[in-house]
């Protein structure tokens, strides 16, 4: 493709909503001059900033670590900012851009985002940690924390959670973000809840919710897998006492070092 | 906009990053209850969260293989052999690394305090990379003479932001989320609260306490190439000053080396940290030239200096020479996957390169703010150059200047400085509540004069869209305020700021709803920006030296006879900076003054 | 809905799920007749070897079929890290079920063409 073909104009299709002023939402087209490299994030704001300054979306950090603008492009969930518009364009120069799913709009982009915080809240995402705790650091292995990897990148965006067939029918399921920092705590050998936490994620609305629908695995723009981590859960959960006595032994030699 | 209320708290913090968020913690942990935290975007949204590298601590984890040379291996130090590292090795690191301006009781307070808030990070959940047994890993950084970077893979400050949020939210501490900051109001030299907009309703409401802290992160959105996010623009030190109260250093700006080439982001100083090489267009390791120690990891304002002479001489890459190669395929696909995932996946999802296979191209990008709020070591700000105080206002981390970077900040500090002095604070606010701090009154109405601001903004059907403005202030901050400054420049810039602060009172704002106006806030952030990057360059164009990231190509030495000395700047009553000074704290016996050399 | 491959598994699990119990109830229905007698047991048995039964037997099929072949699915996944594999694995549940479906009810139709 030539230079001159990627700075072309396309057409960038909105989804609006004001409840203040709109009875229902509705798309709204705008045109948009591309330049090499120009991402979905870099498009709004051209349009917002030169042609209509009503269109809202969240945004910070540019880079897709903040997770503030997780929305539903072309029909599925990702990070504006790290989403290359010419990717997206279908035949007709289009792309489509709209807020996440299943949750209240706000205005435009910008979605009700209690329910997934009050799920964060539910799981006690802090460490509850030993009682005799040591001058230094605790010890951890570096397979530990491999095995945590996954869940302590995430950045909590929501795209996940919204792209949850079972959230969109259950807003009381936890939702695949609160079950993989469960599962961060759970596995973290410092945590003494295990019992406490596995007690959690088994209730009507934990792991037993979850489909192995694997929309969340899609959407996740850190390529994690929530479903592994629920998967997990529930095996621990089935073996919570026998869970529970091994972290306690873990947790016997906390402050010596790893054997190599 | 029609319901204003008056909200009242102990404490009202604003900022959530990780300043703010030790600050809170800390002060409910001493038994505040009353704490509040005000956050334009979601508290997990800070832009603490985006720091990548480490914290510096003297732990004495790491050392390097013996005989393996500066960049050789690190192994972990077995028990009972000798440190590698010490708290005099740190002080003279960030000392020397802030070209002699950092105030070195403050230093010592930092550097003495970081191995324990590195340990108090761990004990609260943080999931660091390890050693071999256990212990926290290290690793190189630029301008450190050992290995005391402590981090986890390249996401340090993402794990350190969520896991003080949590400890936050442990402790009970409420959280306002997407509250916008839009005035401070300090009476008779006294903090007495806030004017907040709830961007969700649009209304304005005035907040009372006894102590306002400021936490609100630095201002690299002044400048065209950043690794500060769309947040960064400087709200915090716009709103002191505005205020009354000084700003410090502000023409102290930090470029850091390795931001992507042409979007800005950050590529962490660990790139180099791990092994990294910058290369120039005829494939040499330019940094011998400059830094023949220690090339790569010499200080930032070196090396971006350095890659900014290579690219004016020429010889940098890219279609338009304004690029710099950072190669890392030495370091194997294992180390990067393990190490410098993140990195990875900014290289290939907007570079198109993976560091794994290709070098990636790379430019010189505005990065912290050095200057800002003075402080003591505690967090309290001070009213002027004698020291005295701001009763009941604090400030730590990027918005705040104590000085600890002085006129150039070494990597890995910043995670430290925000912790350690966020910390301090909360302590200190705690001890100024308990002490029985009183709840001044606010005069006249500030709810209504920052409404009536706000709907004059509205009723503004000017000609301008704040946008043009904003992107004219950052092509001449990036061009004539940047990495090499010279009197000319300097004084065009100033030329051009007044212009542009004319030009705002001929704005339209497009969305004039009051639900979530992002538009309006927006408005909001680039008036911040036109009134402190005025300071930057009247703070600038006095300085007639260079040093440490302030470069002047018509005064290029360092000038310790008569500029070892921080910029203090007041706004007079036409709104123009007011320059005072303020001596620097040094210990002449154990820290002189020495020439900085890598 | 946000549509996705997985969901198009779990609706007709559930579809198929439904159907089963549905089967479930006529079934017993049908043999609980063994109990009124011989007359209302072949009323019974007869109206339900009409040809609209006959493609509700294929119907029937496919719900065990499906079932129990997404229940296999579900039991790996449950007990190995298969992510790699999940879009295969949807559509392996769906293809083999179409094919055993069309099999099976081709020989449904074919019994029902001879009379029997």
């Amino acid at each position: 493709m030539s230079n001159k073909d990627l700075q072309r104009t396309v057409t960038v299709s909105i989804q609006r909503f004001n409840p203040d002023v709109d009875k229902k939402p509705h798309m709204q087209d705008y045109q948009v001059k591309m330049w090499p490299g120009m991402t979905i994030l870099d498009a709004l704001h051209e349009i917002k900033t030169h042609q209509d300054g009503s269109v809202t979306y969240r945004r910070s950090c540019r880079h897709g670590i903040c997770g503030s603008c997780a929305m539903h492009i072309n029909g599925r969930n990702t990070l504006a900012c790290k989403t290359p518009i010419i990717s997206e364009l279908d035949q007709n120069d289009r792309v489509t851009i709209g807020p996440l799913p299943y949750l209240p709009v706000i205005k435009d982009m910008v979605v009700d985002r209690t329910s997934f915080w009050e799920q964060y809240l539910r799981v006690k995402p802090w460490l509850i940690p030993p009682e005799n705790i040591p001058e230094r650091e605790f010890r951890m292995s570096q397979e530990e924390v491999k095995a945590l990897h996954d869940a302590e990148a995430c950045i909590m965006c929501g795209a996940c959670y919204s792209s949850c067939a079972v959230i969109g029918m259950n807003k009381k399921y936890m939702g695949p973000h609160a079950l993989l920092k469960a599962f961060l705590r759970v596995l973290d050998p410092r945590d003494t809840a295990p019992s406490e936490r596995l007690e959690i994620v088994s209730q009507a609305d934990g792991v037993a919710r979850c489909h192995t629908i694997f929309n969340c695995i899609d959407a996740c723009p850190k390529g994690l897998n929530p479903t592994q981590a629920i998967e997990t859960l529930r095996k621990l959960a089935q073996k919570r006492q026998k869970y529970e006595e091994a972290k306690k032994e873990r947790q016997k030699h906390l402050n010596e070092p790893i054997p190599s | 906009m029609q319901n204003s209320k008056v909200i009242t708290h102990d404490v009202i913090v604003v900022g959530a990053g990780l300043a703010g968020t030790w600050a809170a913690m800390t002060a409910a942990e001493n038994g505040v209850k009353d704490v509040a935290v005000l956050s334009k975007i979601h508290p997990l949204r800070s832009h603490s969260g985006a720091a990548q590298g480490g914290i510096a601590a003297v732990l004495n984890n790491v050392r390097p293989v013996a005989g393996t040379g500066p960049r050789g291996p690190l192994e972990q130090i077995p028990p009972g052999d000798d440190p590698v590292d010490s708290f005099d090795l740190h002080m003279f690191d960030t000392i020397k690394g802030s070209d002699w301006l950092g105030d070195q009781d403050a230093i010592e307070i930092m550097v003495k305090d970081a191995p324990d808030i590195v340990i108090q990070y761990e004990h609260m959940g943080c999931v660091f990379s390890r050693t071999p047994d256990g212990r926290i890993g290290q690793r190189r950084f630029g301008g450190h003479s050992a290995p005391r970077a402590n981090f986890s893979a390249d996401r340090t400050g993402h794990v350190l932001l969520h896991t003080i949020h949590e400890q936050a939210l442990l402790h009970n501490v409420k959280f306002y989320s997407e509250w916008y900051v839009m005035d401070l109001i300090i009476e008779d030299n006294i903090a007495r609260g806030v004017v907040a907009i709830n961007v969700l309703t649009g209304d304005i409401h005035v907040l009372r306490a006894k102590a306002v802290m400021f936490g609100t992160g630095g201002y690299g959105q002044a400048f065209k190439v950043t690794s500060n996010a769309y947040a960064n623009t400087g709200d915090g030190v716009a709103l002191a000053y505005r205020a009354g109260a000084p700003l410090m250093d502000m023409e102290f700006v930090q470029f850091h080396p390795t931001g992507l080439y042409r979007h800005g982001f950050l590529m962490t100083e660990a790139c180099r940290g791990e092994g990294g090489y910058l290369i120039n267009k005829d494939g040499e390791r330019f940094m011998a030239k400059y830094a023949p120690d220690k090339m790569e990891l010499a200080p930032r304002d070196l090396v971006s200096r350095s890659e900014q002479t290579e690219i004016n001489e020429g010889r940098g890459v890219m279609e338009d020479g304004q690029g710099i190669f950072l190669d890392m395929r030495h370091l194997g696909r294992e180390k990067i996957l393990e190490r410098l995932p993140e990195v990875r996946d900014l290289a290939i999802a907007f570079a198109h390169v993976d560091p794994i296979d290709d070098p990636v191209p790379i430019q010189p990008t505005a990065h912290y703010s050095m200057g800002g709020v003075p402080t003591t070591v505690d967090g309290e700000v001070l009213a002027n150059a004698n020291g005295d105080l701001i009763t009941g206002f604090y400030a730590a981390g990027e918005v705040s200047c104590v000085s600890v970077h002085g006129a150039n900040r070494l990597g890995t500090n910043s995670l430290l400085e925000a912790s350690v002095f966020g910390r301090r604070a909360g302590r200190a606010i705690a001890e100024f509540i308990k002490g029985g701090a009183k709840l001044y009154p606010i005069s006249g109405d500030p709810a209504k004069k920052n409404t009536d601001y706000v709907t004059e903004l509205f009723n503004n059907d000017g000609e301008e869209l704040v946008e043009d403005i904003v992107q004219d202030l950052k092509a001449t901050m990036t061009n004539k305020v940047g990495i090499f400054r010279n009197d000319e420049d300097l004084k065009s810039a100033l030329n051009d700021i007044h212009q542009l602060q004319q030009r705002f009172k001929n704005i339209r704002i497009m969305d004039k709803s009051s639900r979530f106006n992002t538009n309006l806030s927006m408005t909001l952030e680039a008036r911040n920006l036109l009134t402190f990057s005025e300071v930057i360059v009247a703070g600038a164009l006095n300085r007639t030296e260079s040093r440490g990231a302030h470069s002047r190509t018509d005064h290029p030495k360092r000038d310790d006879e008569n500029w070892l000395k921080h910029t203090m700047a007041h706004k007079d009553e036409d709104g123009r900076p007011k320059l005072s000074y303020k001596d620097v704290t040094l210990y002449w016996d154990r820290f002189p003054p020495q020439e900085r050399k890598y | 809905m946000y549509k996705s491959t997985g969901f198009i598994s779990w609706l007709l699990r559930r579809i198929s799920g439904v159907a089963l119990v549905l089967y479930l109830f006529t079934h017993l229905w049908v043999i609980g007749a063994a109990n009124s007698g011989v007359e209302v047991f072949n009323n019974r048995l007869d109206a339900v070897q009409t040809p609209l039964f006959k493609f509700l037997e294929i119907a029937l099929l496919a719900a065990v079929v499906y079932h129990g072949l997404d229940g296999i699915r579900l039991l790996l996944i449950h007990y190995f890290d298969l992510t790699e594999y999940r879009k295969s694995m949807f559509w392996a549940v769906f293809i083999l079920a179409a094919i055993l479906t069309l099999i099976g009810g081709a020989g449904i139709l074919i019994i029902m063409a001879n009379g029997g």
